[in-house]
C-alpha cells in the first residue's frame, strides 16, 4: 500500500460517511457536519496529490484547499444562520418537519 | 508512511463516530476531533500553511459554530438510533457502499506513481502564486466572505429587528429544504 | 274593328281602375283616428277616375271604333303565356263612365251618411277597394283579369256587408254572400279553364286570336263534347252560372235580400247598381260565343229561362216584404231578371240600356231610403211609417222619381223605354213566348209593389213615434240624390226608339232619327201594352193600400186576401228553408264526422307520436347522463384518486429526496463503472 493509495482510501471513506450522515440525520446541523465532511475529504485528496502526485510549480493542490476551506467556511455559517431562523419559526430543528412543500 | 498510518484510522473512528453518534453534542465535538486529527496529517505531510489554516478555520471556526448553534437550539437527542430507523439505514446504506466499494477497486487496481521528494511550500511562493495569477479569485472571495459575513448577520439577527419584510422570513424556512446547497452557486 | 290605342292613351286608361285602388291602398294604413281624410282621399281619386273614364268614353264616341291596348304578360309556364290587358270598346266605356259616376255620387252621399261612424276610414277604403277592382272587371280584355277582379269584387261586397260585424246577422250574411257567390264562381271558373284549353287564350281581342273573334269562335263551336252540346254552348252554361251567382238569379239570389244587412250606401253601391251588374256584363260581353248556337242555342234559352222565372218570382216575393229594404233588394233581382231575359232573347243593347238606366235609379231608390231610415232615426219597417212626404219632402221627391221610372211610368223616365225594349224583343224571340209573358207579368207587380212601398211610406197617417218626428236630411246627401234623378230621368233620351243612339253605337253603327219607329205593327201594340201594364198596377195598388189605418198592428190588406200564399211569400218561398236543410244541414253532418274522425283517430295517434318521441328524449337523456357524463366523471374521478396516491411520494421532506436520488445516482454509477470495466 503506497501512501497515496491510503490517503484515497481515507478520502473516500470519510467522503462516504459524510454522504451518509447527510442522508440518514434528522438533526439539520448533524447533516451540516456530514456536509463538512465531505468537503473536508475532498481536501485531503487535493494534498495528497500535491504530496504524492507528479511535482506542480503552480501549487495548485493548496491553493485549491484555501479556497475550499474559506469557501467551507462560509457556507457553515449561513447555513447555520439559516437554520437558526427556521429554529426561531419552527422550535425545531427536526428535517422531518420541514414539509410544507408536500404534494 | 507509520505516521499516516497511525492517524488514518483515528481519523476515521472519530468522523464514524460523528456520524453514529445519538447525542449531538458527542457528534460535534467528535467532529472538530477528526478535523483536528486532520490538520496533524497535513503537517505530516508537509502542508505547514494549509494545516495551520485547517486548524484555525473549521476547527477554531466551523466546528465551534457547530457548537455554538447545538448551544442555541439544544436539540434532544437523536429520538431513536439509527438502527431503529431502517427507512433512512437502508438508502443511506445502498449509497455509500457500492461508491466505497467502486473507489476501492479502481484504486487497488491503478498503478500509482510515486514520487519520493516531497515538494514544499514556502510562503512567498504562495503569496505569489495566489495574488498573481489567482488574484480574481482572491478577491471574489473577499466579496464573498463579505457577503456571507453580512448575510448571516442579518438572518441571525431575526426578520422583524432587521426591518425585512415578513415574507422574507418565511421564504428562509422553504429555503432550508436543500440543505446541502452550497451558499455559492 | 280593333285598332292599338296610342301608348299614351293606354297608360291613362290604366289609372282608371288604378286610381281608386291606390287610395285604397293608402287609406288601409291610416290609423282610424285620422280616419276623416279617407273620403276625401276617396272621392278624389274617384273623381280624377270619372273624368278619364269619361274622357274615354269620349274617345270612342264615334261608331265603330274599338280600342285595344296593347296586353302585357303576366306569367309564363312552359310555352303557354298569359296575358292580361285592358280593352276600350263601347261596352266598357258606357260601363266605366256609369260606374265612376254613379259611385262618385255614392261616396258623397256616404260622407253624410256614415259620418258618425267609428271606423269611417276603413269604410271608404273597401268602397275604394271596390270601385277599383270593378272598373278593372269592366275594362279588362282578358277573362282572367275579369275573374280576378270578379273575385276581388266579391272580397269587398264581403268586407261591406259585414262592415258592423258585431251584429251577427251581418257576419252571417257576409259569409252567405260570398258562400252562395262561390258555388256561382267554381262554374266559372271550369268554364274560362275549358275555354282556353280549346282556343289557347283569354283574351277578348288579340288582333284576331281573341277568344271573342272569328278564329276562336269557330274552333269553339265546332268541337262537341258529352250530351252533344257544343264547347261554347258547354262553356257558356258555366259562365251563365258564374253570373247567376253574382246577380242574384234563382236558385243563386238568396244571399241578396240578407245582403241588406249591409249600410245603406254598400246596398245602393253593390247590391244595386253595380257589382250584381257584374254578372249580366259578363253575359252580354261573352254574347259572341253565347250566341254560337244560334238564337234559340241552348245558352241562350237557358239564360232567357232563368231571368225570367227570376223576375217573376222575385216580383211576387216583393209583395209580401215589410222591411223597406228588403223590398228594393227583391225588386233589384227581379230587374237583373229583366237583363237577363233580354240578354237571352238577343237584346243586348236593351239589356244594357236597362243596366245603366237602373243603376242610376235604384241608387237613388236605397239612398232615398236611407235618408228615410236617417230621418226615422233607424227604423226599417214600412209598417211602421207614414205620412212622410210632408216632413221630408225632398227625399219624396227623389223617390217619386225612382220609384217611377223603376215601375216603368211612360215616357218620361228611361226606365219605361228600357222596359219596353225588353219586352219587344222578348216578344219576338224565336224560343217562345213564355219569356215574354211572365216578364210582363212581373212588370205588371213592380209597378203594383212599388206603389204599395210608397203609399205605405209616405202617404197616409203616420202611425209611429219615429215617424212622427222625421227629419230631414243634410245638404250632402240630397245632391246626390238630385243628381241621380236627374240622370234617371235624361237617359230616356238615348234610349227611345225615336232616336236609338245608344243602341246603335254599341253595336258600333251610326244612329239616326227614326220618325217612322213607330209605325212598325208590333211596335205601336207593345207602346200601348207596356202603358196598360204600368196603369194597371199602379191602380191597382192605390185601390188597395190608399185607406191604409193608422194602425201598425193592422195585417196588410192582401194578407187577408191571399191567405196562405201571403206566408209562402212572405217566407221567399221557402228557399232559404230549402237550403238550410238540404245543404247546409248535410255539410254540418260532414263536418261533424271529420271532426269526430279526428279526435278518435287523429289525436290517439299523436297523442303515441309523443310518447314515442319522449321514449325516446328519455333515453337520450339517460345515455347523455350515465355513459357519457359518468364515464367522463368516472374517467376524472380515478385520475385525481390515482393522482392523490401517486403524490404521496412527495412528502415534501428533503432527505427524503436525497435517500432516493443518492442509490440512484450510485446505480448509475455502477453501471458506468461496470461497462467501462468491459471494453
Amino acid at each position: 500500500m503506497t501512501p497515496l493509495a491510503l490517503l484515497l482510501t481515507l478520502s473516500s471513506a470519510l467522503f462516504t460517511l459524510g454522504l451518509f450522515a447527510v442522508l440518514t440525520r434528522r438533526n439539520a446541523i448533524l447533516v451540516l457536519v456530514g456536509i463538512e465532511l465531505m468537503l473536508n475529504a475532498a481536501n485531503i485528496n487535493f494534498i495528497a496529490f500535491w504530496r504524492y502526485g507528479p511535482p506542480d510549480p503552480e501549487l495548485a493542490g493548496p491553493v485549491f484547499v484555501l479556497f475550499s476551506i474559506a469557501i467551507a467556511a462560509a457556507e457553515a455559517a449561513v447555513g447555520l444562520a439559516i437554520i437558526l431562523m427556521v429554529f426561531r419559526h419552527t422550535r425545531s430543528t427536526d428535517l422531518n418537519k420541514l414539509d410544507s412543500l408536500h404534494g | 508512511m507509520i505516521p499516516l498510518l497511525i492517524l488514518s484510522p483515528l481519523i476515521l473512528l472519530a468522523a464514524l463516530g460523528a456520524v453514529w453518534m445519538a447525542r449531538p453534542v458527542h457528534a460535534a465535538l467528535l467532529l472538530a476531533l477528526s478535523l483536528a486529527l486532520n490538520a496533524v496529517l497535513y503537517l505530516v505531510m508537509g502542508a505547514d500553511f494549509i494545516g495551520l489554516v485547517q486548524f484555525m478555520v473549521y476547527v477554531g471556526a466551523v466546528a465551534v459554530l457547530i457548537v455554538f448553534s447545538l448551544l442555541i437550539t439544544r436539540p434532544g437527542d437523536e429520538a431513536e438510533e439509527l438502527r431503529r430507523r431502517p427507512g433512512a439505514l437502508l438508502p443511506g446504506v445502498a449509497c455509500t457502499l457500492p461508491v466505497l466499494a467502486m473507489v476501492l477497486f479502481t484504486v487497488s487496481k491503478t498503478a500509482i506513481l510515486e514520487t519520493g521528494n516531497a515538494p514544499s511550500i514556502s510562503m512567498e511562493s504562495l503569496g505569489k502564486t495566489l495574488f498573481t495569477s489567482h488574484a480574481p479569485a482572491v478577491l471574489a472571495l473577499a466579496v464573498l466572505l463579505t457577503a456571507v459575513m453580512i448575510g448571516a448577520a442579518l438572518l441571525a439577527r431575526g426578520a422583524h429587528a432587521s426591518g425585512l419584510p415578513r415574507s422574507a422570513s418565511c421564504e428562509t424556512k422553504t429555503a432550508d429544504e436543500t440543505g446541502s446547497e452550497p451558499p455559492i452557486s | 274593328m280593333a285598332e292599338a290605342l296610342t301608348p299614351h292613351l293606354s297608360a291613362l286608361l290604366w289609372w282608371v281602375p288604378l286610381l281608386p285602388l291606390m287610395a285604397g291602398g293608402i287609406i288601409a294604413f291610416l290609423p282610424d283616428a285620422r280616419g276623416r281624410i279617407a273620403s276625401k282621399l276617396a272621392i278624389g281619386a274617384l273623381f280624377v277616375s270619372c273624368l278619364l273614364a269619361i274622357g274615354a268614353l269620349v274617345c270612342v264616341l264615334v261608331p265603330g271604333t274599338t280600342h285595344v291596348p296593347s296586353a302585357l304578360t303576366w306569367f309564363t309556364f312552359g310555352d303557354v303565356a298569359l296575358k292580361v290587358g285592358l280593352l276600350l270598346d263601347p261596352l266598357s266605356a258606357g260601363m266605366a263612365a256609369m260606374v265612376t259616376f254613379v259611385a262618385l255620387w255614392i261616396f258623397i252621399y256616404s260622407h253624410g251618411y256614415m259620418h258618425d261612424e267609428k271606423r269611417f276610414g276603413r269604410f271608404f277604403g273597401f268602397l275604394s277597394l271596390f270601385c277599383g277592382a270593378m272598373l278593372l272587371l269592366v275594362l279588362s280584355n282578358s277573362l282572367l283579369l275579369l275573374f280576378m277582379a270578379w273575385e276581388l269584387v266579391g272580397l269587398a261586397s264581403y268586407l261591406l256587408i259585414g262592415f258592423h260585424f258585431e251584429k251577427p246577422s251581418a257576419a252571417a250574411a257576409a259569409q252567405k254572400a260570398f258562400i252562395t257567390t262561390r258555388v256561382g264562381d267554381m262554374a266559372f271558373f271550369l268554364g274560362m279553364i275549358w275555354l282556353h284549353g280549346h282556343s289557347g287564350t283569354l283574351l277578348f281581342y288579340d288582333g284576331g286570336n281573341g277568344l271573342l273573334e272569328s278564329g276562336a269562335l269557330k274552333s269553339l263551336a265546332g268541337v262537341t263534347t258529352f250530351g252533344g252540346l257544343t264547347v261554347s254552348a258547354a262553356a257558356s252554361l258555366l259562365l251563365l252560372a258564374g253570373a247567376m251567382g253574382k246577380s242574384g238569379q234563382v236558385p243563386l239570389h238568396t244571399w241578396l235580400p240578407d245582403a241588406m244587412e249591409g249600410p245603406t250606401p254598400v246596398s245602393a253601391l253593390i247590391h244595386a247598381a253595380t257589382m250584381v251588374a257584374a254578372g249580366v256584363f259578363l253575359v252580354a260581353r261573352a254574347h259572341p260565343i253565347f250566341s254560337l248556337g244560334g238564337d234559340t242555342g241552348i245558352a241562350l234559352t237557358a239564360t232567357a229561362w232563368i231571368g225570367a222565372i227570376t223576375a217573376l218570382y222575385a216580383a211576387l216575393v216583393a209583395l209580401a216584404q215589410y222591411d223597406i229594404k228588403r223590398i228594393l233588394a227583391y225588386s233589384t233581382v227581379s230587374q237583373l231578371g229583366f237583363m237577363m231575359v233580354a240578354l237571352g232573347t238577343g237584346g243586348v243593347a236593351a239589356a244594357m240600356f236597362h243596366l245603366i238606366a237602373h243603376a242610376f235609379f235604384k241608387a237613388l231608390l236605397f239612398l232615398s231610403a236611407g235618408s228615410v231610415i236617417h230621418g226615422c232615426h233607424g227604423e226599417q219597417d214600412i209598417r211602421k211609417m207614414g205620412g212622410l212626404r210632408k216632413a221630408m219632402p225632398k227625399t219624396f221627391l227623389a223617390y217619386a222619381v225612382g220609384m217611377m221610372a223603376l215601375a216603368g211610368f211612360p215616357f218620361v223616365f228611361s226606365g219605361f223605354w228600357s222596359k219596353e225594349a225588353i219586352l219587344h224583343s222578348a216578344e219576338v224571340w224565336p224560343g217562345g213566348k213564355g219569356p215574354f209573358l211572365m216578364a210582363a207579368a212581373a212588370a205588371l207587380l213592380t209597378a203594383f209593389y212599388m206603389t204599395r212601398q210608397a203609399l205605405l211610406v209616405f202617404f197616409g197617417i203616420p202611425r209611429e213615434p219615429g215617424a212622427h218626428h222625421p227629419h230631414e236630411s243634410p245638404a250632402v246627401m240630397i245632391a246626390p240624390l238630385c243628381v241621380l234623378a236627374a240622370g234617371a230621368v235624361l237617359l230616356s233620351i238615348i234610349g227611345t226608339p225615336l232616336w236609338p243612339w245608344f243602341e246603335k253605337w254599341l253595336h258600333g253603327e251610326r244612329a239616326e232619327f227614326h220618325s217612322g219607329a213607330f209605325g212598325g205593327h208590333g211596335a205601336m201594340g207593345l207602346l200601348l201594352l207596356s202603358v196598360v201594364i204600368v196603369t194597371a198596377g199602379v191602380g191597382l195598388s192605390w185601390m188597395i193600400y190608399r185607406k191604409i189605418s193608422g194602425d201598425s198592428g193592422t195585417p196588410d190588406p192582401l194578407s187577408g186576401k191571399l191567405g196562405g200564399f201571403w206566408r209562402f211569400l212572405e217566407n221567399a218561398m221557402g228557399f232559404d228553408a230549402f237550403y238550410g236543410k238540404f245543404v247546409i244541414a248535410p255539410l254540418a253532418f260532414f263536418a261533424g264526422g271529420i271532426d269526430a274522425l279526428e279526435k278518435l283517430v287523429f289525436v290517439p295517434l299523436m297523442g303515441l307520436a309523443e310518447c314515442v318521441l319522449k321514449l325516446c328524449g328519455a333515453i337520450t337523456l339517460s345515455t347523455d347522463e350515465r355513459v357519457i357524463n359518468g364515464g367522463f366523471d368516472g374517467a376524472s374521478t380515478g385520475l385525481r384518486q390515482r393522482a392523490d396516491s401517486t403524490s404521496r411520494s412527495q412528502t415534501g421532506r428533503p432527505q427524503g429526496y436525497l435517500r432516493a436520488i443518492g442509490p440512484g445516482v450510485a446505480l448509475l454509477l455502477a453501471l458506468y463503472f461496470w461497462l467501462s470495466q468491459q471494453s
